[in-house]
C-alpha cells in the first residue's frame, strides 16, 4: 500500500494531503491529547487524588481546581477530552481520496481542529492570567492543539479547491460536499487537466 | 523555520517575563500584556511553520505591534514597571523583524487559499506566492 497515496495527489499538488503518511501524525497527536485530557479529567472528578506537576509547584492542582474549569456544565478537561477524540475520528475516517469523496468530514475535521482547537488554547492561555500560575499538562495540551493545526489545514484547502471547481464547472457543490453522484468524478477532469 | 521559532523563543521569554522581571503581581497590566501576547505570538509562530498557513506570520507581527503600543500608550497613565516596558517594547520589535521574514514555500498547493475565492485565479495553474505550476507530473520531495 502506498501510504503517500499519491495516485489521489489533487491537481497542482506535490503531496496528497489525506494520505495516511500526512494524516497518520495527527491522529497520533490527538490520541496522545487525549489521553493527556483523561488524565486531567480524571483529576478534576476526584478519580485520582493528586496530579502531576513538575515545574509549577501547586500549578496544575490549582488551575484544574479553580472556579475557572466549573463554569460548563462539564468540566474542562473533559471538554477538551471531547475535543480531540473527535480530532482522531474526524481524522482516522475514510480514505486517501477524502479530500474529494468525502469533503463534509475533511471540513468537519479542519472545524475540530481549528476552530475547536483554537478556543482550547485561549482557554488554557487564559488560565495564568486570571491564577497567576501555570500547568505543566495544560500547556502541553496546548502545544499538541497548536502543532495539529498546519498538518490538519492543507486537506481542507485541497477539499475547499475540490468544491470550488465543481461550482466552476457548474455541478452542484452540495452533493460534491456529501460526495455523491458524478460529482466525485471531477478528480479525473481536474488532475488530467 | 527559524524565523517562527525564533518567534517561538521571544513569546516564551513574555510569558515568563512578569515571574523574571518581578511584576507578576505588582502590576496586572503589565502582566496581562504579556501573558496574552506572548502565548498568541508562540501559537500562531508554530502554526506558520507550515508551508499552506504562513500567512499566520502576520499574527504574530500584529501582536508585536501591540507589545510595542501597549506599554508606550498606556504605560505613562496606568503605570508600567519600566524593565516590562523595555521587555516588551525590545521583545515586540524582535517580533515584527523576524515575522516579517517568510522563508522558502516547499510544497505546491494548486492555486492556495485564495483560488477558493476568487474567479480570475485559475485552481491548477497559479499558486498563491505567484509563481507558475508546470502542467506536468509533480516530482515527491518527500518521498
Amino acid at each position: 500500500m502506498d501510504w503517500h497515496g499519491r495516485d489521489e495527489t489533487p491537481p497542482g499538488w506535490d503531496v496528497n494531503p489525506s494520505s495516511w503518511a500526512e494524516r497518520m501524525p495527527i491522529i497520533v497527536l490527538g490520541f496522545v491529547g487525549f489521553l493527556i485530557a483523561m488524565y486531567l479529567t480524571a483529576f478534576q472528578y476526584e478519580w485520582i487524588n493528586s496530579v502531576w506537576e513538575p515545574f509549577f509547584g501547586d500549578g496544575s492542582e490549582e488551575i484544574l481546581t479553580s472556579e475557572v474549569s466549573d463554569v460548563l456544565p462539564i468540566k474542562d478537561a473533559a471538554l477538551g477530552a471531547i475535543g480531540y477524540i473527535l480530532d482522531v475520528v474526524t481524522g482516522a475516517m475514510f480514505g486517501q481520496a477524502r479530500w474529494r469523496k468525502q469533503p463534509w468530514i475533511v471540513i468537519l475535521f479542519g472545524l475540530a481542529v481549528g476552530p475547536l482547537g483554537g478556543g482550547s488554547i485561549l482557554l488554557v492561555i487564559l488560565q495564568p492570567i486570571l491564577l497567576n500560575n501555570f500547568c505543566t499538562l495544560c500547556l502541553t495540551t496546548a502545544v499538541i492543539s497548536v502543532v495539529m493545526i498546519g498538518p490538519a489545514m492543507d486537506e481542507v484547502l485541497a477539499s475547499m479547491q475540490f468544491l470550488r471547481r465543481a461550482k466552476e464547472e457548474g455541478r452542484s457543490v452540495w452533493r460534491a460536499f456529501w460526495g455523491v453522484g458524478d460529482s466525485t468524478e471531477l478528480t479525473a477532469a481536474g488532475r488530467n487537466a | 523555520m527559524w524565523p517562527r521559532l525564533v518567534n517561538v523563543a521571544i513569546g516564551i521569554w513574555l510569558m515568563f517575563a512578569p515571574a523574571v522581571l518581578g511584576y507578576s503581581t505588582t502590576s496586572a497590566l503589565a502582566e496581562a500584556s504579556d501573558r496574552i501576547i506572548g502565548p498568541l505570538v508562540v501559537s500562531a509562530s508554530i502554526a506558520a511553520i507550515w508551508d499552506e498557513i504562513r500567512p499566520l506570520r502576520w499574527v504574530s507581527v500584529f501582536l508585536g505591534g501591540a507589545a510595542i503600543v501597549l506599554p508606550l500608550v498606556l504605560g505613562p497613565f496606568l503605570g508600567w514597571p519600566i524593565d516590562g516596558a523595555v521587555s516588551s517594547i525590545v521583545s515586540g520589535a524582535l517580533i515584527i523583524v523576524f515575522g516579517r521574514i517568510r522563508g522558502p514555500i516547499d510544497n505546491e498547493f494548486g492555486g492556495g487559499w485564495k483560488s477558493t475565492w476568487r474567479d480570475d485565479i485559475d485552481t491548477i495553474r497559479d499558486d498563491p506566492y505567484g509563481r507558475e505550476i508546470e502542467q506536468t507530473q509533480h516530482g515527491f520531495p518527500d518521498s
